[in-house]
């Protein structure tokens, strides 16, 4: 069985393809997104994956990781008390989480998995994808793009239309926009272009930076930089940033040092504070269409996806930007997933897709770098030069011949790039092959690049010298690769981590959200949830479960009263 | 023809320009042929789609041209709005979702804004059309249609992208003024490399020219002078600095050719005459200092000559004389050449008629005529008699090889027959020496030596020229291998020779490796020039501190002694010359990371 995971910014989600049709896999809690956030309890020291380690981000920061997919296949290396982790590390403990809700559901062991990844991961990105899925213990038998997915969800169902859609991807941390096409069976993705700097955080980076300006100097500038101070704004942002997609207004408050900071935000002035980021989001659209030769009057429908189309906002710049509604046709936040079980699907030749084929493209242009000669012959260096071309359909794989540019030159060095802009100097560089060339006057020795990009957007580059028959091999980010044994130490090392235990869950997350809300309130409210919270504590010790699950609902209740139903 | 089949096997249809149907095909063959299971093949079926795709719409584009031949550029110029369904979209899918009153409201306000876009497009166009340019009309006009709400909605926004991006590309004084504000606008010169397609790219390209022309328009600018001097008519100060500036004739040629490459646009604005005139005057073949070294250097040996004869006591014509003749003679063949032979022949290839072969080939049968000629001398002829004719047939041959480096310069070789004709200058000499050398004619076999060493010299020269075939230089190695064998088998085996044989041998020897490696750029040969240098400088010293023999006997001897030393010194001073670069061109460091595409 190969189940499809939505390894998300904010919120992972996993599912599978069964009886014709993709479902989503709840979790312990019952829930069918998972936060992505990674917690340590240094008491006892287990790890907390999911909602209890996300509520424990404002209260417990230091120990706490959240959004670590936007250092996927950095070096960065997050310290979570004692133990250092990389973001391989933490994504593989989400997706072990995940197999096991997945595992539970089913009742038999899970081994495969598609993973998704945002359109615009580059190479090292997508690799370190696969590595988290390895060190969790999966086998990746693909790699999708998060829009492709999504549309492969909403696709499914439009199977026997003629039709183009533009798939609006915007999640919490970045926006992708595809165009896809379907016809006769044949899903194919037309264009993929998107930021991957632009989110859902983004928006509440614009509410905390208003807030921070409106409270002024009520708190000093030693505490601004407090990492637990920080975290509550954050997660007040978020929440009111989800209050405004339901209603008008709305009050962001923080409680920092026995005080309550309060600051309003009414729609509209949340509308103009993201003036700026609405603009940001047509570039993409206006890209995509163009690089697809399509005109926006010619798509069918608007497929919109990614927590953040929620927001009121985003879906009316959208409604603007296309003269009609958006499609309501799938649930943003599970799209992603449910297109991932459907691509499993696809993998495993499920006979309900046997009729359909999908077809996706490589986001961005790859090349390397030349130099030339000009008019004068003078010598410009740092020219990139594509040799596969945004929005190639793939699996493809491209040979461009150079030549050498100096008289008995020795050897030639390809650094490769992966980036639209004509200079190198602002594209992304991935990785560099060197090859030994025969001396020859300048020009006379040819050297063949091949470039293979294959199904899972991982690039393999193959140089090869026609005049001494030499070749080189090169599998990007190479160098960056943990060698064997230091692999299967670290999964060893991850595998030894205290899980905390999965049926203790609900009773865990309860007790983080009691606990940051405990923090976030004062006064007689305060005491109130402490002696709650006592309470709880008290009747866990009995160990009697019955008991335990009555007390969690009176205390969830309580919370509720207090701050709304919790958002998920 | 047999690519055509390939596409329409690998979609197993029959060739058609059906885009639905080459459709249909793909996506029942994309079934077999699965992206996951067969990454070749699907990329085979790929390309052949895409070909047959192309094929089907270019097809579908030829049938709608000749349907509609008057529908040209004009016709689709002004449609900024596409009003046909857009909007219509949003009408019939508010009934649908009419649960949200704003996104309603935005909708309806929809259709007003565009006829208001409309409108304000329809007065940009006609402020551009007024007979005079009112700039600031314009200007107005633009900022007007920027400020349309109706761009918000993104078909507006990509068809008025579309239009003013045409619009700017136009090259008059009216649109010029759209340039600048439209492509900050939209933001055109920020578009990555990659993109197929932008509706901005003519009006970058008509920015890029409008800038070019303002900063040579500028005094401040390098190029203005030769700017200023393209764009007015022909003067005779112009004249004068392109006969005797080098710099300037640089400049207007680095100027031409820049404006060519980048920005063919600027022509315009220049005077067609002056530019006519210049590209005349530059393509013309002009002396080099090394064309130049080439007619020096005979001078000099002939006037050494003189000046070893006199010492001997064996002339009795005055060296001054002779080596002023030498010089007349010199620069007289040089002009000749350059006006009887090399001009005749760049006007032939100007004029496209350069197949003669007799041109081409020519210049050797007539060397060979000269070569036949100074072997019937009569012997008995005086020492003075002799001179001349060992400086006019020495000027002769250098006017000759001179021709032919030019002739090969400009064709190379190319047919077998040329190339066989390119060997009778190493070779006749050769075999003439010997002939002379047997018939015991000293002075003649001399001269003949001399000759040989002016062919010698040519021979480097063209395989420096030339040497971009390796045919070429393959023939120069060869020539001058023998060339140096012969020598240093003469010098050891003559019997006039003086008490230094073996030294004077390998000093052809080394001159002929340092000749040779100049001809080549490999590193061995780079390697062997360095060592012959010294090699040559040090025999050079010591040949001069021995000094001249007057043993009138030994006047061969001590001939082959200077001759020696003279090419010793000829390769050092080349060899410095390389270096410095001053007669050919400085080869530049090897850059290991370069390449070209």
């Amino acid at each position: 069985m190969i189940i499809g995971i939505d390894l998300g910014t904010t919120n992972s989600a996993v599912a599978l393809w069964r009886d014709g049709k993709a479902e989503l896999i709840p979790n312990s809690l019952g829930h069918l997104l998972t936060p992505s956030a990674v917690s340590l309890d240094e008491t006892t020291g287990e790890v907390l994956v999911g909602l209890a380690a996300r509520e424990r981000q404002s209260t417990h920061p230091a120990l706490t990781a959240t959004a670590f997919k936007r250092y996927m296949g950095s070096n960065r290396v997050t310290r979570l008390g004692k133990k250092g982790f990389s973001p391989e590390e933490l994504s593989a403990l989400v997706l072990r989480r995940l197999v096991d809700d997945a595992q539970v559901f089913l009742g038999q062991p899970v081994t495969e998995a598609v993973i998704t990844v945002p359109a615009y991961f580059n190479d090292k990105q997508r690799k370190a994808t696969r590595r988290a899925g390895e060190l969790a213990g999966l086998k990746v038998e693909r790699l999708l793009n998060e829009p492709t997915a999504a549309a492969l969800a909403y696709g499914i169902h439009e199977l026997d239309d003629q039709s183009m859609f533009l798939v609006f991807d915007l999640g919490g941390g970045t926006f992708d926009v595809s165009v896809l096409e379907i016809f006769e069976g044949v899903i194919e993705v037309r264009a993929s272009t998107g930021d991957n700097r632009l989110g859902g955080e983004d928006f509440n980076q614009v509410l905390i930076e208003d807030f921070g300006k409106a409270i002024g100097d009520r708190i000093s500038t030693e505490d601004r930089a407090d990492p637990v101070l920080r975290e509550r704004i954050r997660a007040a942002a978020e929440r009111a940033r989800r209050g405004l997609t339901d209603s008008a207004e709305v009050i962001m408050s923080v409680t920092w040092k026995d005080q309550v900071f309060e600051h309003r935000f009414t729609a509209d002035r949340f509308d103009t504070l993201c003036s700026g980021l609405v603009t940001r989001m047509r570039d993409p659209v206006l890209r995509a269409l163009r690089d697809s030769g399509l005109h926006a009057g010619q798509l069918k429908e608007i497929v919109m996806v990614g927590g953040a189309t929620r927001m009121p906002l985003v879906r009316r710049a959208v409604t603007k930007m296309f003269g009609r509604f958006p499609s309501n046709a799938v649930d943003p936040d599970q799209a992603v997933a449910l297109g991932a079980a459907v691509q499993a699907g696809l993998k495993a030749r499920d006979v309900a897709l046997k009729e359909v084929v999908l077809t996706d493209v490589c986001p961005y242009t790859l090349g390397v770098e030349v130099s030339e000669r000009g008019p004068g012959n003078m010598i410009r260096g740092g020219v990139f030069s594509p040799i596969i071309e945004r929005n190639t359909v793939i699996p493809a794989s491209r040979v461009q011949v150079y030549s050498t540019m100096e008289a008995n030159q020795k050897f030639v060095k390809l650094p490769i790039y992966q980036g639209e802009s004509r200079a190198v100097s602002d594209n992304i560089r991935l990785g560099e092959v060197e090859i030994a060339v025969p001396p020859a006057k300048a020009g006379e020795i040819a050297v063949e690049v091949r470039f293979s990009y294959d199904i899972n957007g991982l690039l393999e580059v193959d140089v090869h010298v026609p005049a001494t028959g030499e070749r080189r091999e090169l599998v990007i980010a190479d160098e960056e690769t943990m060698t064997a044994p230091e692999f299967s130490r670290r999964r060893a090392e991850l595998a030894e981590l205290k899980h905390h235990p999965r049926d203790a869950d609900l009773n865990r997350a309860a007790l983080a959200r009691a606990a940051r809300c405990y923090e976030d309130s004062l006064g007689d409210q305060r005491q109130f949830i402490g002696q709650h919270m006592d309470r709880f504590s008290f009747i866990l010790e009995r160990q009697d479960p019955r008991e335990i699950e009555h007390a969690r609902k009176e205390l969830l209740q309580v919370l509720d009263q207090f701050e709304g139903a919790t958002w998920l | 023809m047999a690519v055509d089949r390939s596409i329409w096997r690998e979609l197993a249809i029959s060739p058609s320009t059906d885009e639905r149907e080459i459709r249909r095909a793909y996506a029942r063959r994309l079934k077999i042929v699965h992206p996951e299971d067969d990454p070749q093949g699907f990329q085979a079926l790929r390309d052949a789609y895409e070909q047959a795709l192309h094929r089907a719409r270019h097809a579908a584009w030829q049938d709608l041209q000749s349907a509609a031949p008057e529908a040209g550029p004009d016709a689709d110029l002004h449609q900024p709005v596409d009003e046909d369904q857009p909007a219509d979209r949003g009408e019939t899918r508010l009934d649908a979702v009419a649960t949200d009153d704003v996104l309603a409201g935005e909708i309806a306000r929809d259709q007003a804004d565009r006829t208001e876009h409309q409108r304000r497009c329809d007065a940009l166009l006609a402020a551009l059309n007024r007979p005079t340019v009112d700039e600031e009309s314009i200007l107005n006009a633009l900022i007007d249609v920027f400020h349309s709400r109706a761009l918000g909605a993104l078909d507006t926004h990509q068809s008025t992208e579309h239009w003013l991006g045409q619009l700017a590309a136009q090259r008059s004084p009216a649109f010029a003024v759209l340039v600048e504000p439209t492509v900050a606008f939209f933001g055109w010169d920020r578009r990555p490399v990659g993109e197929h397609w932008s509706p901005g790219l003519g009006a970058l390209q008509h920015r890029e020219d409008l800038d070019t022309l303002k900063r040579l328009r500028s005094p401040g600018h390098p190029a203005h002078a030769s700017f200023v001097a393209l764009a007015k008519p022909m003067r005779f100060k112009d004249r004068v600095a392109a006969r005797f500036s080098p710099d300037f004739r640089k400049q207007i040629g680095d100027l031409l050719a820049r404006i060519d490459y980048e920005t063919p646009y600027v022509l315009n604005y220049l005077n067609p005459n002056s530019i006519a005139w210049w590209r005349q005057h530059l393509s013309r073949p002009r002396f080099g200092l090394s064309s130049l070294a080439l007619v020096i250097i005979p001078v000099a040996i002939c006037a050494l000559i003189a000046a070893v004869q006199n010492g001997a006591g064996r002339s009795t014509v005055p060296p001054l004389i002779m080596i002023a003749g030498g010089l007349i003679g010199g620069l007289l063949s040089v002009l000749a050449g350059h006006y009887f032979l090399i001009l005749p022949r760049w006007r032939l290839l100007q004029s496209g008629r350069s197949s003669d072969f007799w041109i081409s080939c020519g210049w050797a049968v007539a060397a060979a005529g000269l070569v036949l000629l100074a072997a019937l001398v009569p012997p008995g002829l005086s020492d003075a008699t002799t001179g001349v004719l060992v400086v006019s047939v020495g000027l002769i041959g250098a006017a000759l090889v001179w021709w032919a480096a030019i002739v090969l310069d400009n064709d190379g070789f190319k047919t077998r027959l040329q190339w066989l004709f390119t060997w009778p200058p190493v070779f006749l000499p050769l075999w003439i020496v010997a002939q002379s050398a047997l018939l015991g004619r000293p002075m003649l076999w001399v001269s003949l030596w001399l000759l040989l060493l002016l062919f010698a010299m040519g021979a480097v020269h063209l395989a420096r020229r030339a040497s971009s075939t390796p045919q070429t230089r393959r023939t120069a190695d060869i020539g001058l291998i023998s060339l140096a064998a012969t020598g240093a088998a003469l010098a050891l085996a003559s019997d006039v020779l003086p008490s230094a044989p073996l030294a004077v041998a390998v000093l052809y020897l080394a001159a002929a490796g340092g000749i040779l490696a100049s001809a080549h750029q490999s590193l061995p040969m780079l390697r062997i020039r360095r060592w012959a240098t010294p090699i040559g400088v040090v025999f050079l010293a010591l040949v001069s501190f021995s000094g001249p023999d007057t043993d009138v006997q030994t006047t061969g001897s001590t001939l082959f002694v200077w001759g020696g030393a003279w090419i010793g010194g000829l390769i050092a001073l080349t060899t410095l010359g390389d270096r410095i670069g001053l007669f050919v061109k400085k080869k530049k460091k090897p850059r290991p990371r370069s390449l070209a595409a």
